[in-house]
Formats: structure tokens, C-alpha cells, sequence
């Protein structure tokens, strides 16, 4: 064979692997974009439906997915274990229904109060914490800060009506004509915590912050001697995290119309760590199918949620053993391969 | 104009001494070696210019300006950055997000553009591009924590045991990247125990003999050098004994 032939038969080779590549690509594509169009179906579907019931139960798991997306910057970008998340939740409800109740002042400025005072206080708690590799100072002074705040909560009654918690009769006030005070305006309001937590999100893994803070969560040492400063990546993912969830507790307080010490309870935390690894920690869309499955599949399958901790348990344990990536972490996993040239589904083993 | 001073630097942990009042200066565009048996203190010394540990004694000057307190990462910023013996690379992040984080530094900030702006290119990485780092063949794996040191803006490379490990044909490539980096204007200073690889790679080379400075001078005359044919004889003569 000549080596012009060869040649030729080379060219048509790459010709023919091309085109169906780029077939998978689309394919590929698609299946993404059919993924955000069921979001986006799904988080209209309270509203259009008008149903009361469907109305709660997309408020709770808006929320829910809001706080899953908010821990997720934190735990799974950049890799630094947590249990505060719930506290934080809990302080940003607090302190925005004291600041509107005791202090008078309007929802909409107490919001970014609440977010300022839950940012100082991770600032203050983070440094000590973040200063070590390895996450135990951090895990332990987080969850001992839970404890704290919980306990602070239960039994300072003159500020926060002690066990008996705060009731909340104040609802946001109303912009450009939009109003919070009915069910819909509400779940609109938990449906745009979770919009906005998703935004900051997508804003800062696309931003060299969230490069760096991928940098420390694979080797904090490297990431170091490439020039990135670690401790103040860390924090500030922290401190922005922390915020976040307070803001999303803001709205958690006249949604609920009660605020009581258990939500500072570090079990929220702790669930919210489920969901990420059951929807795969550090992906996008992980928390929010994380989030749907353990808040949403047991309200429509009508299970008690006495059972739900144990289903999540074991759908965690499964996870953890069969696809440690987590749902999300496979869809990926499985579609990359396929773009590549494998098949879609086959029984090799995955990971 | 030397581009890094170590002045009397001396490092103690407990009662040992593993660098003992060592002073060098490495030239701006220089290429150097720093060669001396196992337990010479070496790394130790690596380590303490590259911010890893703070020395018990001296200190270090970048550019005349003193870095001896400075942490890692500010000295990454200054253009002093390291890699590490072995290859230490992100190995579950691809050739591609592993370098995109490299250029953390140097990203549209003018002054610190790398030397050699297109790595992926010119270290012909393109075919493993997407691949996770973890799974490359070593000698391309060293290769690529070069190539991250560089993406940073580096001025000046410190290399720990580059070589270590690798095949001839793997040992021959590495030889080349560095030359090419050198070439493109980097300082480089390489750490290597197999006295081999630098005598073809370096313009003068270093030697430490237990935590002290006992040759410094061109390869060809330190390889007749009578105390250093004693450091390695010495240290042989141990291993065989």
C-alpha cells in the first residue's frame, strides 16, 4: 500500500469516528437540556397547579434544595466538612424575625442584617477552625457552635421565647407590587432562595475563586504552592456559605410562621450532608436531586416522615456503596463516557 | 544580579543539624544543580526556600527582597514556585483543569504572563488533555507539575528529584523540558541525587554533604573534586558496608 493510501484510509477513519461524535455530543446535550427544562417544569408546577397542598410541599423542598445547594459550595467544592449549616439556617431565622419584630425594622433590610451577622460570626468561628488541614478542628468547632446557638436559642427565653419558640406574624413586604402574604407569593419566595443560591453557585465554580477552592479540596498543599491562599479561600467559602444559608432562613421564618430552637438542630445539617451524597457532592445538580428524592419521593409516596430518616439511611448506604459518586456523579460519569464512544449502559463496573 | 540569596541559613530539628550556615546565590537566568548523597539536606533546604518550613537561622532573599517569613503561597505570587519530588499533580482533575487552576495567578494580570503561554501545546499535552492527571504515564506526569509551575508565572523553578524513577527515554524528554524553560527564560534550580542527569543539564552545580555547602562550581569540575568523590564514595562505602 502506497503511502498516499494510507493516508486516505487514516483520513476516512477520523472522518467516520467524527461524525458520530459529534451525534453524541448532541445527544449528550440534550439530554442535559431536558434535564433543566424538568426543573424548570417542576419548580412551576406548584403555581400553575394552585393547590395548597402542592404549594407547601414545593416551598419545603425549595428550601431544602436552596440549603442543599448553599452546603454543597462548601462540602463539595471546596471540600471542607461543616456542621453548622443548620445553625446558620436557624440564626439568619432568629435574627431577621427579632430585627422585624423587637427592633421594627422592615423584612427586606433585615435579610441582609441577618446575612451580615451569620458572616461575622463564621468569619470569627472559621479562622481558628480553617487554619489546620485535615478538617477535624473544623468539624468539631462547627458542630460545637450548633450546639451553642441551639442552646443559647432554648434558654435565653427573653429574647427568643426559650423551647417554646417565636411566633412569626410578619410576612415580607410586598415588592414592585408582588405579594408574600398569600401561599403562592411564598413559595415564589422559597423558589427565588433557591434560584439565587443556584446563581451564586454556577457564578463562583465558573470563577477563579471556585477554581481554587477545587484546588483545595484535591491538595490543599499544592494549591498552596501554586499561589493560592488557602485560608482566606476556605473562609471565604465558609463565611459565603454561612451567609447563604441565613438568608434562606430569613424566609423560613414567616413561611412557617414559627421558629423554634429544633431548627438549629444539628440533625438538619446532618440530613443535608444525606442528600448531598445521595444527589453526588461537588456536581451542580447533585443537591437538587438529592433534595428531591429525599424531600419530595416520601411526601408523594405518602410515607410518614418517622420513616423517611430510614429510608434516607439506606439509600444512603446503597449509594455510598454502589455509586460512591453519588446519582448525579453517575448521570455525568455515564454520559462523558458515552460521548466518548462507549455505550450507554452496560454492566461494567462503575467508578 | 542573583536572582536568589540564601544567607547563613541553618536548620535544626532537636539536636540535628540538617542544614548548617549554607549561603548561595542563584543568578538570574541561571540553570543550577543541587546534587549531594541521601540525607544531605537537600529537600530540607528546598523547603525552606520555597516556604514549606521556616529556617531556626539566615535568611532568604527573592529579587533582594527578604522572604524568609513569607508563607507559600505569597511566595508563588512573588514567582518562586516548586514542585515536589515524585510528581504532585491534582490527580483526579483533567491535564486541562488542572493547568486552567495553575493559571490562577497569572490570569489577566499582565506582569506574571508565563514564559511559555500555550503549555498545552508546547508540552504536547493536547492528546491527554481530558484525561484525569492521576493516570498519566509518570514521566508526563512530571512533566505536567512543570508545566503548572510554569502556567503560575513562575521567574524561577525549583525541581525536587525531577528524574527519580523515570525511564532513559522518560529521563531524555524531561531533560528537554526543563532545557526548553530555561530557555524561555526561567531560573531553574533542580534538586537530583543521580549526578548523571545534571552533568549534561546544568551550568554549575551545588553540593551538600551533611547540611553544609562543600563544592559549588562547574559539573566537569565537580565531579574530580576529592570531598565530593568522598561524600559519595563515603555514603557507597556505607550502603555496601
Amino acid at each position: 500500500m502506497s503511502v498516499k493510501s494510507e493516508t486516505a484510509v487514516m483520513i476516512n477513519e477520523a472522518a467516520s469516528e467524527t461524525a458520530p461524535g459529534e451525534n453524541r455530543n448532541r445527544i449528550v446535550q440534550l439530554v442535559f437540556a431536558l434535564g433543566w427544562l424538568a426543573f424548570a417544569v417542576l419548580l412551576a408546577t406548584p403555581i400553575l397547579a394552585d393547590s395548597r397542598y402542592l404549594l407547601h410541599v414545593g416551598t419545603m423542598i425549595a428550601l431544602h434544595g436552596a440549603l442543599a445547594v448553599s452546603l454543597n459550595l462548601l462540602l463539595g467544592y471546596a471540600g471542607q466538612f461543616a456542621i453548622s449549616h443548620g445553625a446558620f439556617y436557624g440564626l439568619g431565622a432568629y435574627a431577621s424575625a427579632l430585627l422585624v419584630t423587637s427592633a421594627g425594622l422592615p423584612f427586606w433590610l433585615a435579610m441582609p442584617l441577618a446575612m451580615l451577622i451569620a458572616a461575622i460570626v463564621a468569619a470569627i468561628i472559621g479562622y481558628p477552625a480553617l487554619r489546620y488541614t485535615g478538617g477535624v478542628h473544623l468539624a468539631l468547632l462547627t458542630f460545637a457552635f450548633g450546639e451553642l446557638a441551639r442552646l443559647i436559642a432554648a434558654n435565653w427565653d427573653g429574647l427568643t421565647g426559650g423551647p417554646m419558640g417565636l411566633r412569626v406574624l410578619y410576612f415580607p413586604e410586598p415588592v414592585l407590587g408582588f405579594a408574600f402574604s398569600k401561599a403562592s407569593g411564598l413559595y415564589a419566595l422559597a423558589a427565588a432562595m433557591l434560584l439565587v443560591t443556584m446563581a451564586i453557585v454556577l457564578l463562583v465554580k465558573r470563577s477563579r475563586f471556585g477554581r481554587g477552592l477545587v484546588a483545595i479540596r484535591e491538595d490543599e498543599v499544592l494549591a498552596s504552592f501554586l499561589g493560592i491562599n488557602v485560608l482566606r479561600y476556605k473562609l471565604a467559602a465558609y463565611v459565603l456559605s454561612s451567609a447563604m444559608a441565613a438568608m434562606i432562613g430569613t424566609v423560613y421564618a414567616p413561611i412557617m410562621t414559627f421558629i423554634s430552637p429544633e431548627l438549629l438542630n444539628v440533625h438538619e445539617t446532618i440530613s443535608l450532608i444525606g442528600v448531598l451524597i445521595l444527589g453526588g457532592i461537588g456536581t451542580f445538580s447533585g443537591p437538587l436531586i438529592g433534595t428531591l428524592i429525599f424531600y419530595g419521593l416520601p411526601e408523594f409516596l405518602r410515607i410518614a416522615s418517622f420513616y423517611r430518616l430510614v429510608i434516607l439511611g439506606v439509600l444512603i448506604i446503597l449509594v455510598v456503596l454502589l455509586v460512591p459518586k453519588g446519582i448525579a456523579g453517575v448521570i455525568r460519569q455515564r454520559l462523558e463516557m458515552y460521548r466518548r464512544g462507549y455505550p450507554l449502559f452496560s454492566w461494567r463496573k462503575l467508578s | 544580579m542573583s536572582l536568589l540569596r540564601i544567607e547563613d541559613v541553618s536548620m535544626r530539628f532537636g539536636g540535628l543539624t540538617a542544614v548548617r550556615d549554607v549561603s548561595v546565590a542563584i543568578p538570574k537566568g541561571g540553570l543550577c544543580g543541587l546534587i549531594g548523597p541521601n540525607g544531605a539536606g537537600k529537600t530540607t533546604l528546598f523547603n525552606i526556600v520555597s516556604g514549606f518550613q521556616r529556617p531556626s537561622g539566615g535568611r532568604i532573599l527573592f529579587e533582594d527582597r527578604d522572604i524568609t517569613a513569607l508563607e507559600p503561597h505569597r511566595r508563588a505570587e512573588l514567582g518562586l514556585v516548586r514542585t515536589f519530588q515524585g510528581a504532585r499533580v491534582f490527580p483526579r482533575l483533567t491535564i486541562r483543569e488542572g493547568l486552567q487552576i495553575a493559571r490562577h495567578l497569572s490570569d489577566g494580570n499582565a506582569t506574571r504572563r508565563p514564559v511559555i503561554d500555550d503549555v498545552m501545546a508546547e508540552f504536547g499535552f493536547a492528546k491527554y488533555a481530558d484525561e484525569p492527571a492521576g493516570s498519566l504515564p509518570s514521566g508526563v506526569m512530571r512533566e505536567l507539575g512543570i508545566a503548572m509551575a510554569i502556567s503560575t508565572g513562575a521567574r524561577m523553578l525549583l525541581l525536587d528529584e525531577p528524574a527519580a524513577g523515570l525511564s532513559a527515554e522518560e529521563v531524555t524528554n524531561l531533560q528537554r523540558v526543563i532545557r526548553h524553560v530555561h530557555a524561555a527564560g526561567v531560573t531553574v534550580w533542580v534538586i537530583e541525587h543521580n549526578l548523571n542527569f545534571l552533568m549534561g543539564l546544568v551550568e554549575r552545580c551545588i553540593v551538600l554533604d551533611a547540611g553544609a555547602v562543600i563544592a559549588d562550581g562547574e559539573p566537569r569540575a565537580i565531579t574530580g573534586d576529592p570531598r565530593v568523590i568522598e561524600a559519595y564514595l563515603g555514603d557507597d562505602a556505607h550502603a555496601f558496608g
